[in-house]
């Protein structure tokens, strides 16, 4: 079937259906980011495909100081830094989460030695 | 001794390469070796995709809870507050376990993945061990170090490992790199060598498959084989590729240089083109990108000569894989390599082109030079083996452990975090992540029995499963196992709680005070009393961390008749209840079923099925639930109307059907049935108690309009405890004529009240009721209607089955029945 002409010809037809059954399915805003990802990761290739770019955007970056930035963005986007589901629905509550009896003890307790330290130091 | 070994080498990415294998195969081999030692491996829960691996890799070697994890922030930025204060988490967690040695099986990961790897933030440095691999990164910095953070990570890391009690080398060559270029004293670095798996050997009958094979990689003729393990300049491939090009032409017309390793398309472009300058023909290079294990020790089998040209290894292990799978190996005369290959004439210059083609060409063409390499090897490779390695190992750990002061004190971890503070200054959100990684390190002193009635607390539908549900915790409650914690949870706003509230207004028991989050601790056992499968898709991955996290995930199962008759139920309700049984299947460690025959059922589903996991199957148990209710928790008081039908019962006989309203009970049947009987002039009664189910709008609308409705039909929607108790002891006889069963509480009721049964004949209800009910077979209304009057005549004569000598379990034994069959006591 790969091989009939015909289907080759058709092939951007299909891929245009498909892509407009996907924009149905999951909406522009999501299609947006997964253009958006596309895009990024096939940058991302490039630089690391290419060892002069790569060095160069390194030094770029690490002179303006945007290294960080872009190592987190970089994870992100390659999916590193798998972490637990627990830890994922904690960074994901507000910042004054409901923590267990125990670790709000614990939590009181780091807070108050941090504190006191403090208190000591100036 | 007790060892900790520290297993995040082969749980961040390196476990798809060298250093993970070299990680799991070393510490499997000590296990094995350790005779009085303890062994304990630490295993970080932010990498929780390999920890079922891992914990699957030793199950035989060590109980599971010696395999112990740890929480610790999870982190973006090194040095930080998140990565500093993991460093001490980690450290903290292991000094608890009370090590006289910490082994570290590789110190350098966390660069990129959530791996934390310090030595003595809190003075344990002397009795930590660590496996050096090599110093690449520290000899070629231009290639591997680029930036200024890296560098910086690299030095803390070789600080870290020259302050460490000892240094495991895999090679005696890393050995002297470490001596030489790290300072370290000789009796300090110690070589445990390495070795393969033994998976790796001649495949004799790799003839049948090599066709195939060859075509799968486009190999056509006699392969030079190169498996480098990487794409790094240090691989040289440009002299190898050199020395192919100027081979003579018969050479090269009757082979093809094959590179096996994993490479991206950048790579894939950067060696063609290099090929093609070099004047290599586009068939004679291969390069098949990643390879199965199974291809790779056919490709080694298969291969006319295997070349290892690298300038720089730590080991080098394809080397000694090949020359495990018989073909004739050679390689460079550096690093690693010549203890690896061991023969001088197998080994090459890999700076000078013209040495690797000389090479390359008396190993194509001399055939009493290739038999020479294969018969060395044959030798060779058998003094390496990973048992040799880690008696090694231990051996060197024994002479630490002797030297190394013991050290009682533990550290103030809460001081040390404070420290950290001073320069890192936490947010509020950092501190609680830290102190919630801390509480689940720290661990519990009683074991829990985490229930989950997340359903039964959100809505009471009043079924017979939450009410079994309900008898259950009150049983649990009133028989407070020793050295256990029972704990009821429901599942909320993406998090378990405590279903203390919950617990106190329906069983007047305190658990605790208030629904605070449910602390998560290792050894615990999470068990899913009520059937939550609606909340499946929100709880599964919760569930798969906590099962990672080393808790026990257990489901009682009631029944799977949905995967087996969904036509029963509306579409939704049988795909969640499919999703549910999935789910439960990849993460369970136990299925607890209500019956024997469910069990069957469950596992003949996941027979067909199979699980989607890398750990062992469920255990696949069956206990029997209890007959009689919670007595405290009944419903009493009788409606005005019960009168008019408890005198026509005792008029006449009257049978009794229990149960909700639905399609597989086929209710529609049984009114046809006794409307035949009716007909045929018997005169009884047909007393049908259940709630509106689904899928029986007809059902419900004949119930209600029958003209015999209230004289010898009598249908009650909802009826209470008291009420319902009443009718089992006014009825004679109790039917049960469903398709498909594999609960029957009503049955079991029935017979508690001494009922004799009539019931299809079905595995569940011979299972329970084995000779003391009237079975019948056939699905017409005439053979159910048969059985009946067969029956009532036989009740006529006193000669019917009766129940009374039938044993039932009561609630209290159906509870401790529960606790032992996991256990728990």
């Amino acid at each position: 079937m790969t091989s009939n002409s015909l289907f080759k010809l058709n092939a951007a037809l299909r891929w245009l259906r498909s892509q407009t059954n996907r924009l149905h399915q999951e909406r522009l805003r999501s299609r947006i980011k997964a253009l958006v990802k596309k895009i990024l990761i096939f940058i991302r290739y490039q630089i690391q495909t290419h060892p002069k770019w790569r060095d160069g955007l390194l030094m770029v970056s690490q002179k303006t100081g945007a290294y960080q930035a872009l190592k987190r963005m970089d994870a992100r986007l390659m999916g590193y830094g798998q972490h637990s589901a627990n830890q994922e629905i904690r960074l994901k509550q507000s910042e004054e989460f409901q923590l267990s009896t125990k670790a709000e003890k614990i939590y009181q307790d780091l807070k108050g030695t941090i504190e006191r330290q403090q208190r000591g130091h100036n | 001794m007790r060892i900790v070994i520290d297993m995040q080498g082969a749980q961040t990415d390196s476990r798809f390469r060298g250093i993970g294998r070299y990680s799991l195969s070393l510490a499997q081999a000590i296990a094995r070796n350790a005779g009085n030692h303890d062994v304990c491996l630490a295993l970080n829960a932010q990498l929780p995709e390999s920890i079922s691996t891992i914990r699957q890799a030793f199950e035989h070697l060590i109980p599971e809870e010696r395999i112990r994890i740890f929480d610790v922030p999870q982190f973006n930025t090194l040095g930080n507050w998140e990565s500093r204060s993991a460093e001490a988490i980690r450290e903290a967690f292991l000094v608890e376990l009370n090590p006289d040695i910490v082994l570290i099986t590789s110190l350098f990961e966390g660069f990129w993945a959530n791996a934390v790897l310090s030595v003595g933030a809190f003075g344990g440095a002397h009795r930590t061990a660590v496996v050096l691999y090599d110093l690449i990164p520290f000899i070629y910095p231009e290639n591997y170090l680029r930036t200024s953070e890296m560098q910086n990570y690299y030095q803390q890391k070789l600080e870290w490992m020259k302050r460490s009690g000892l240094v495991l080398a895999i090679s005696e060559s890393s050995r002297q790199e470490g001596i030489r270029l790290l300072g370290m004293s000789e009796d300090k670095v110690v070589n445990i060598s390495s070795a393969i798996g033994g998976q790796f050997r001649p495949n004799i009958k790799i003839k049948d498959k090599a066709p195939e094979l060859l075509s799968k990689f486009a190999i056509q003729r006699s392969m030079v084989l190169y498996a480098p393990g990487g794409f790094d300049t240090r691989k040289n491939f440009k002299r190898l590729m050199e020395a192919y090009s100027l081979l003579p032409e018969s050479l090269r017309r009757n082979h093809q240089l094959v590179i096996v390793s994993k490479l991206n398309q950048g790579q894939h472009q950067e060696m063609t083109t290099m090929a093609k300058s070099l004047g290599l023909g586009k068939d004679e290079l291969i390069l098949t990108g990643y390879v199965s294990d199974d291809d790779l020790i056919n490709l080694y089998s298969l291969a006319r000569l295997f070349i290892f040209p690298s300038l720089h290894e730590g080991f080098g292990l394809p080397a000694l894989e090949a020359m495990a799978c018989g073909v004739p190996v050679v390689g460079s005369m550096t690093t690693s390599l010549p203890e690896v290959i061991g023969l001088k004439e197998a080994l090459f210059d890999p700076e000078s082109v013209e040495s690797i083609r000389q090479t390359l060409v008396q190993g194509l063409t001399d055939e009493a030079y290739r038999q020479r390499l294969i018969e060395h090897a044959k030798v060779h490779v058998k003094k390496f083996n990973w048992d040799n390695s880690a008696k090694t190992a231990l051996e060197a750990l024994e002479k630490l452990h002797a030297i190394a002061p013991f050290l009682d004190e533990k550290p103030d971890l809460i001081e040390e975090l404070s420290k950290v503070a001073k320069d890192t200054k936490p947010d509020t959100k950092a501190l609680r992540l830290t102190a919630n990684c801390i509480a689940y390190n720290q661990g519990a002193q009683q074991r829990q029995l985490l229930l989950d009635i997340s359903t039964l607390v959100h809505t009471d539908t009043k079924t017979g499963t939450q009410r079994a549900v309900i008898s259950l915790i009150s049983e649990l409650f009133k028989l407070n196992p020793r050295e256990l914690n029972i704990q009821p949870i429901y599942f909320t706003g993406g998090i378990y709680r405590y279903a203390n509230t919950f617990c106190f207004e329906k069983f007047l028991h305190e658990t605790g005070t208030g629904d605070t989050p449910v602390d998560f601790f290792q050894g615990d056992v999470y068990l899913s009393l009520d059937l939550n499968m609606h909340l499946s898709h929100k709880t599964h991955r919760l569930h798969c961390d906590m099962r990672s996290r080393g808790l026990r995930i257990a489901y009682l199962v009631y029944d799977i008749l949905v995967s087996q008759y969904p036509k029963w139920w509306k579409d939704d309700n049988a795909s969640i209840f499919l999703s549910w049984l999935k789910n439960i299947g990849d993460v369970a460690t136990d299925l607890i079923c209500i019956s024997q025959l469910v069990a069957t059922d469950v596992k003949s589903f996941y027979k067909q099925n199979p699980p989607n996991r890398s750990e062992q199957d469920p255990t696949i148990r069956s206990f029997h639930l209890g007959a009689d209710l919670e007595k405290t928790l009944l419903s009493i008081g009788l409606p005005t109307s019960s009168g008019q039908m408890l005198s026509a019962m005792q008029e006449r006989l009257s049978l009794l059907m229990v149960g909700t309203i639905e399609p597989r009970d086929d209710y529609l049947q049984a009114l046809a049935v006794f409307e035949l009987l009716w007909q045929r002039g018997l005169d009884i009664n047909l007393v049908v108690v259940g709630m509106r189910g689904w899928l029986v709008d007809g059902c419900i609308e004949q119930l209600e309009n029958h003209p015999q409705s209230m004289l010898k039909l009598f249908w009650l929607d909802s009826v209470n405890d008291e009420y319902l108790q009443i009718i089992y002891q006014a009825a004679d006889c109790f039917i049960d004529a469903s398709e498909g069963e594999d609960f029957g509480l009503p049955v079991k009721k029935a017979v508690q009240n001494g009922l004799p049964l009539i019931v299809r004949d079905l595995p569940f209800f011979r299972e329970i009721a084995t000779e003391y009910a009237h079975f019948f077979q056939g699905h017409s209304t005439n053979d159910l209607a048969d059985a009946i009057e067969q029956w009532v005549k036989l009740h006529a004569k006193n000669l019917h089955p009766t129940t009374t000598c039938m044993k039932w379990l009561s609630r209290k034994e159906s509870a401790a029945q529960l606790i032992s069959l996991m256990d728990l006591n």
